[in-house]
């Protein structure tokens, strides 16, 4: 055993300090870590709704829950002045972009961590109101996730092909298996489409003359995250959509770069994209 | 999704991957650091300080640490080297060379076990995430040079346990 000096402990620290976990193993331990967070706190959120129902169903704290909702309204038009889009044009890319039933799209996200060290990872994602949506997810060329949202059945499918696991997850009363959620692009849409924008004039991405806006705002990638959205000027239908997010902490900025892109808007999704097909060797994992 | 949920999330994907890394090198277990990561979230979600911290990524560092090392307290890990996981550790002699070693990193991050808890947090950001002391000062809210002064007394008191242990 090395004699136990200031030196000898300095080097120990160095030794454990020099350690990185795969970036496999960290890209499988986040996303379990925020399905699971997303599962708990929606129980959560049940659980307060219930609280709401409770309450509403007593005479005197309905019209107290009321009085209530009609002072907010009243003061958060009075100071807001209401919702402001402020070009038709761009308010006919929602309105349009609404009325498709089923569209596709690869995503890339890129997160920088300490030391410039960039993790990639890719999707392919198919979004279809009939069935729901599925997304595979990519790193270094192979997939180790894939999900599918089921709204019509009332289940979400988590699989990770490289451990052979899969979990599925009720999705009974939960919100976005209602309508859409922060896996379709359209929601980011209208996060970019809702409040202030700056217009960034004319380019072309893959030999599509689009026009551009960007949004500052408190997105998906934290406060102060930059949204773009270049839209076709022809279909008025999006080509790319871009987020990237810089959040300070502790000192630090570190970036999250979101690019949506090779959008196919409206077109024709078979049922059998969304069929999970869980190989019978799968085990399933509990929730 | 209600603000609070989409405040959680931010963090997990913003600072997630540097929360694992910490969990890692403080456990050297790299099967144990995704339940680990999900019960840190889970703290931060039940925890009304966290909605308080002025800065949640700092709130959330402590949190971790103090996780870690509950962790190790329940298992008083010894002999466990990684499993092939660790490709920086500089040891090429022997089985034998890599059991002493990871000994001696197990005996380390015990002895830090003993420390106070702040004593505790600094020495694991100073030494094992190398941050500077005005980095530290800022993330704990005190003066640089008392966080100098809190490294230097718990280098004594890291060798005055380690040496104790030896005998």
């Amino acid at each position: 055993m090395s004699k136990i000096d200031e030196k000898e402990i300095k080097r120990r620290f160095e030794v454990i300090s020099r350690f990185e976990p795969s970036p496999e193993v960290t890209v499988r331990d986040l996303e379990r870590a925020r399905d699971n967070l997303i599962e708990r706190t929606t129980d959560w959120q049940k659980r307060q709704q219930n609280i709401w129902r409770i309450i509403m169903k007593s005479k005197i704290t309905k019209i107290a829950a009321a009085a209530v909702i009609i002072v907010a309204v009243i003061l958060g038009l009075t100071i807001t002045g209401g919702p402001d889009i402020a070009s038709v044009t761009w308010a006919e890319v929602i309105e349009k972009v609404e009325q498709i039933p089923a569209l596709s799209f690869d995503m890339t996200t890129e997160i920088t961590y300490p030391g410039n060290e960039k993790l990639t990872i890719q999707s392919e994602n198919y979004v279809a109101g009939d069935y729901g949506t599925k997304s595979s997810l990519y790193m270094n060329g192979e997939v180790f996730v894939v999900k599918y949202r089921l709204p019509n059945k009332n289940l979400a499918y988590i699989i990770r092909p490289k451990d052979k696991t899969y979990m599925c997850i009720d999705l009974s009363d939960e919100q976005p298996a209602k309508g859409q959620d922060t896996d379709d692009p359209r929601t980011w849409l209208k996060m970019i489409l809702s409040g202030d924008y700056t217009k960034l004039g004319h380019k072309t991405i893959d030999g599509i003359e689009v026009e551009g806006i960007e949004s500052n705002t408190s997105g998906i990638a934290g406060k102060d995250t930059i949204m773009r959205l270049w839209v076709d000027i022809e279909t008025n239908l999006p080509v790319r959509i871009e987020v990237e997010g810089q959040k300070m902490e502790a000192g630090e900025k570190r970036p999250h770069r979101f690019l949506t892109e090779n959008f196919q808007w409206n077109v024709g999704l078979d049922e059998s994209i969304f069929e999970p097909n869980i190989p019978p060797d799968y085990k399933m994992k509990e929730r | 999704m209600i603000e609070r949920q989409k405040k959680i999330l931010q963090l997990l994907d913003t600072s997630g991957p540097r929360l694992h890394r910490l969990l890692a090198r403080l456990t050297r277990r790299e099967d144990v650091v995704g339940d680990l990561l999900q019960e840190l979230f889970l703290r931060l979600w039940n925890s009304k300080a966290f909605d308080k911290a002025e800065d949640p990524f700092a709130y959330a560092y402590r949190t971790a640490i103090n996780l870690a090392f509950e962790w190790r307290r329940q298992q008083q890990i010894r002999n466990q080297p990684l499993e092939g996981n660790c490709p920086v550790v500089q040891d090429n002699s022997s089985v034998l060379g890599k059991m002493v070693q990871a000994e001696e990193l197990e005996q380390i991050l015990d002895a830090i076990l003993r420390l106070s808890d702040l004593t505790r947090d600094v020495v694991v950001m100073r030494y094992i995430e190398q941050a500077s002391y005005e980095e530290i000062a800022q993330r704990l809210d005190k003066e640089p040079q008392y966080m100098r002064s809190v490294c230097s007394k718990a280098m004594a008191r890291l060798r005055e346990l380690l040496a104790s242990e030896k005998v």
